[in-house]
């Protein structure tokens, strides 16, 4: 009686052992998920610059956020791993909300792969700006990227 | 004659039907064709560095980074003054 008491448990012991064994022989190749490409990375805006006149490279020359009635605005956007098939919006509005203007414009493809673009927007208004704060938010892929405030003074 | 200032903002809205607007894109140069460049700032009243660097870098705590680019005429980081032009290093 002894004996039977004690061999089924040990059996079952070793019986489990060798289960989990075979179970680990199962599992997949552990490098079958790292043979699957890196996902590119997303674009992504790194700068917001604004002005009033722009260089060669369509980057800002002189930043400010303080305006003339009869300046024109800039707002250059630096943009890091676009595709050529991200899309870049500028909303300008002032004061309490009343839209001024909405642009978009396709971001151009980086030279390399990874490298940066910029796009620049610009606003006139042949009459003048009316004196006040205006705030401008820049959207990628229809994805808020960040504010300005602009103020336009005498 | 420009339009007259908006001192009530409730009051009648200001007519932008005029504004024109435009853009373009155009990718950078790559890393070994630096693009020479200096961006420059001038400080208005009620600036600080971390202000400027919210402005800028779309974030304030880049402030040393324009203070040691201007150590030449900025000794005390809390002390700028209006009409100072800064220089704006590259984020």
């Amino acid at each position: 009686m002894t004996r039977n008491g004690l061999t089924l448990p040990i059996a079952i012991a070793f019986s489990a052992i060798a289960f989990v064994g075979c179970g680990k022989k199962e599992a997949p190749p552990a490098d079958s998920a790292a043979a699957a490409p890196a996902p590119a990375p997303p674009a992504m805006v790194t700068t917001i610059e604004t002005g009033k006149s722009i260089g060669g490279d369509k980057r800002i020359m002189d930043t400010t956020s303080t305006f003339a009635p009869r300046d024109t605005m800039y707002v250059a956007v630096v943009t890091s791993n676009s595709s050529g098939t991200n899309t870049l919006k500028t909303v300008v509005t002032f004061q309490d909300g009343q839209v001024v203007d909405s642009s978009s414009q396709t971001i151009a493809s980086p030279m390399t792969p990874g490298g940066t673009s910029v796009t620049e927007f610009h606003l006139v208004k042949p009459s003048g700006w009316p004196t006040g704060d205006y705030t401008v938010e820049v959207w990628l892929d229809g994805q808020s990227a960040g504010t300005r405030r602009l103020t336009v003074k005498r | 004659m420009p339009n007259p200032p908006n001192p009530n903002p409730k009051g009648p809205r200001p007519d932008f039907s005029d504004v024109n607007s435009g853009s373009s894109s155009a990718s950078s140069k790559p890393a070994n064709q630096p693009v020479e460049r200096e961006v420059k700032y001038t400080v208005q009243s009620g600036d600080s560095l971390s202000k400027i660097a919210q402005q800028q870098y779309g974030d304030g705590k880049k402030w040393r980074a324009i203070f040691e680019a201007n150590r030449d005429q900025i000794s005390n980081p809390d002390l700028i003054h209006p009409g100072q032009v800064l220089k704006i290093p590259s984020a």
